[in-house]
């Protein structure tokens, strides 16, 4: 699915074998993009460095338990990215308190103006275009939710809905993208 | 909650992957996901269907300190890849050691005897090939013998722990050696019997009281090649 996993694998499978030149070159191709999505869901330069550094230590780790045939190369690079944001974000001491309205101020209101400039590329078309096909509210939370890790009830605050209400919003996106994406 | 309910589990592995099941219920899913196969592959398909849009994000250059960290932390977790990773390297340099290796034997006044059962010997040396130590077997014996030629500064909380690094298999223990003087290593009857096919010894540094994990765990300090003589 995705076109660039070929030198990813590759990469990949010589850093399980202790190479570390595969694994410099791995952190080159990769680290740019898994640096955005770090900074995106945490906000904070210096979090997302630490991410960063955590998150690679493990790939090196980790690398030769790695297996294609379970997931794309950058799906799973990027997974140990989100997840230790998660952690990190949901650690109490970092939680963001809720009325930190500067918060909010950093995300746009159209979360997913980015997003249509990708529809094009035949690469991660099929994801953008079932996104476009979900309602906006549908669409919007989905987006907080994956690229700047918010909650239910951080969603619910930012798009000012009562929590109930917002996680419909969700589990229906969610299932209208299953069936879009399998259609 | 019925975790067994494939809807309910589709749901869950959807909101986890999404990021939004979060607290107690993210590490409820996680405790559930590490026994149930399930739970992984729906879990692992929905990242599948997610992730992509992360391509929506700029990417943005990490700062060059990044990496310099990053590539400081693998150096130093290069030992804990344990032997494995080395044995290569080191039964390579076992060869090489080989040459110097009989005429040690006869230096120690080994030589072999004619009659005796046949006897294997190794002669371990460091990184720069110095000879440390001298292990014998004899072929129906159940022990081995192991002479310390030169001491070896162990710290207090340390201990020094003989392998046999058979071929296509991992590393056995024979047993922890002192850091200096002779020892008799007792063999299991499994043990003498295997002894000689297995083409090299290794020593290498342990917790004290030796490898908390049946495999070496410390880096190879001493290696060589067994030979019958």
């Amino acid at each position: 699915m995705i076109t660039t996993a070929d030198p990813f694998v590759e990469l990949l499978a010589a850093a399980g074998r202790r190479d570390q030149r595969a694994f410099a070159r791995l952190y080159e191709l990769s680290s740019a993009r898994l640096f955005g999505v770090a900074l995106k869901l945490l906000r904070r330069r210096d979090w997302a460095e630490e991410v960063l550094q955590e998150a690679f230590v493990n790939i090196w780790q980790h690398a030769g338990e790695y297996d294609t045939s379970l997931s794309a190369p950058l799906t799973w690079m990027t997974t140990i990215v989100r997840n230790r944001c998660l952690d990190w974000l949901r650690r109490p001491q970092n939680e963001t308190s809720s009325d930190d309205a500067s918060l909010f101020e950093s995300i746009p209101d159209d979360a997913l103006g980015p997003l249509e400039r990708l529809v094009q590329s035949s690469v991660t078309k099929s994801i953008f275009s079932c996104l476009q096909r979900l309602a906006a509210r549908e669409r919007q939370t989905i987006a907080l939710a994956f690229l700047h890790g918010l909650t239910h009830s951080e969603l619910a605050e930012h798009l000012k809905e009562p929590l109930g209400t917002v996680k419909t919003y969700v589990r229906r996106g969610l299932a209208q993208l299953k069936d879009c994406l399998q259609s | 909650m019925n975790y067994r309910n494939p809807k309910l589990r589709d749901l869950l592995a959807s909101e986890y992957a999404l990021g939004t099941l979060h607290g107690l219920a993210r590490k409820r899913f996680e405790r559930l996901m590490r026994d149930d196969a399930d739970s992984r592959r729906t879990v692992l398909e929905w990242q599948e269907r997610l992730t992509p849009m992360a391509q929506a994000i700029a990417p943005v250059n990490p700062p060059s300190r990044v990496w310099r960290k990053i590539e400081q932390r693998i150096q130093q977790s290069q030992p804990k890849t344990s032997i494995f990773d080395t044995l290569n390297f080191w039964r390579g340099l076992a060869m090489v050691a080989s040459s110097f290796a009989f005429g040690l034997l006869l230096f120690f006044g080994i030589a072999p005897q004619r009659e005796a059962a046949p006897t294997y010997v190794a002669v371990l040396a460091d990184a720069k090939q110095q000879p440390i130590m001298m292990v014998r077997y004899t072929e129906g014996k159940r022990e081995v013998e192991v002479k310390m030629i030169q001491a070896t500064d162990v710290a207090a909380d340390r201990s020094l722990e003989l392998w046999t690094l058979p071929k296509g298999a991992a590393p056995q223990s024979l047993g922890l050696v002192p850091a200096s003087g002779t020892i008799k290593l007792k063999l299991a009857q499994q043990g003498a019997s295997t002894m000689p096919t297995i083409p090299a010894l290794a020593l290498s540094l342990e917790p004290k009281g030796g490898s908390p994990t049946g495999a070496p765990t410390g880096p190879v300090l001493y290696s060589g090649p067994l030979l019958k003589i």
